[in-house]
């Protein structure tokens, strides 16, 4: 049986650069309104923040889980409706 | 999800090497590759420099003794013993799973073997219908072995690597994926990587680079 977790959770690291922006686009676009994913980087991803309050104004809160430093993991929720 | 190293990134590595490019990488853990190990000491010991693995995998070819042997130390040093074909019958007390590959064939034997034996499946991700491999495994699915991670980011065989980690967040993956080096690639670009300072690789100064290059 698959081992599941409560947590949606988007290790971006084995993710090639240029993938991984669209990755990370693409998997909040894919949440529901009020879900959340944990996004596990090994830099703090502030430019990416900046680029989601300009991309998806309003809708997105961040909140850092964990600030290195080695490992940056950052709570990604879409707002609610 | 638990990103593992695969020992096969660092060919004749030893277990302290294999434990810092781990620490290097913030890697959870090993998938260490059973003919690596060599060892005369007891099965009580013989995972004990390898500390942090979580699966061994052991060569095709492998008679029953062979599998009861690395079974008795799997189960000692607590980790799960990944298969390169089926056997007829699996051993109790430690898990596992059977590796196959992106082919949809394949992966359907996997699964219906799994089932039958209250096994687990491992996903080796080679080039194929990764859609259609993963609807149809994802009950099973306890590890994956993925290429084309790491100093491969450039290479074509990192490709798609993304939307497969998005799915397996979608999911809810909570089992492991090692990070394995293509066919062919040079193990010396692994070994610099691993030991090296630098980071993984920042999708901003990607995104900038493509504007730059596009411009």
């Amino acid at each position: 049986m698959a081992q599941t977790d409560t947590e949606r959770v988007l290790d971006v690291r084995p993710i090639p650069p240029r993938e991984k922006h669209p990755t990370i686009f693409a998997t909040f676009d894919a949440l529901k309104p009020g879900e959340h994913f944990v996004l596990v980087n090994d830099h703090d991803p502030v430019p990416l923040k900046y680029q989601f309050d300009f991309e998806r104004p309003g809708k997105v809160t961040w909140e850092y889980l964990e600030r290195g430093p080695q490992l940056w993991r950052v709570k990604i929720s879409k707002a609610g409706a | 999800m638990r990103l593992l190293l695969s020992s096969e990134t660092l060919p004749g590595a030893s277990p302290e090497e294999l434990r810092q490019a781990c620490r290097q990488r913030a890697l959870a853990g090993l998938e260490v590759q059973a003919s690596q190990i060599y060892t005369t000491m007891s099965s009580d010991a013989v995972l004990e420099p390898y500390a942090g693995i979580a699966w061994l995998r052991l060569p095709e070819t492998i008679t029953t003794r062979e599998l009861a042997l690395w079974a008795d130390v799997a189960a000692r040093g607590g980790v799960g013993l990944l298969l390169s074909k089926a056997v007829d019958s699996i051993p109790e007390g430690v898990p596992v799973a059977l590796i196959h590959r992106t082919d949809l064939d394949e992966a359907r034997e996997a699964v219906t073997w799994a089932k039958r034996h209250g096994a687990g499946t491992c996903w080796e991700v080679t080039p194929g219908d990764r859609d259609r491999v993963f609807d149809e495994t994802f009950g099973t699915l306890v590890h994956v072995r993925l290429p084309g991670s790491g100093p491969e980011a450039d290479e074509p065989t990192s490709a798609g690597t993304g939307a497969l980690i998005a799915r397996l967040a979608m999911a809810r993956y909570a089992g492991t994926v090692s990070l394995i080096p293509s066919a062919g690639v040079d193990p010396a670009l692994w070994r610099r990587w691993l030991l090296e300072q630098r980071g993984w690789g920042c999708g901003t100064a990607a995104e900038k680079a493509a504007r730059r290059s596009a411009a």
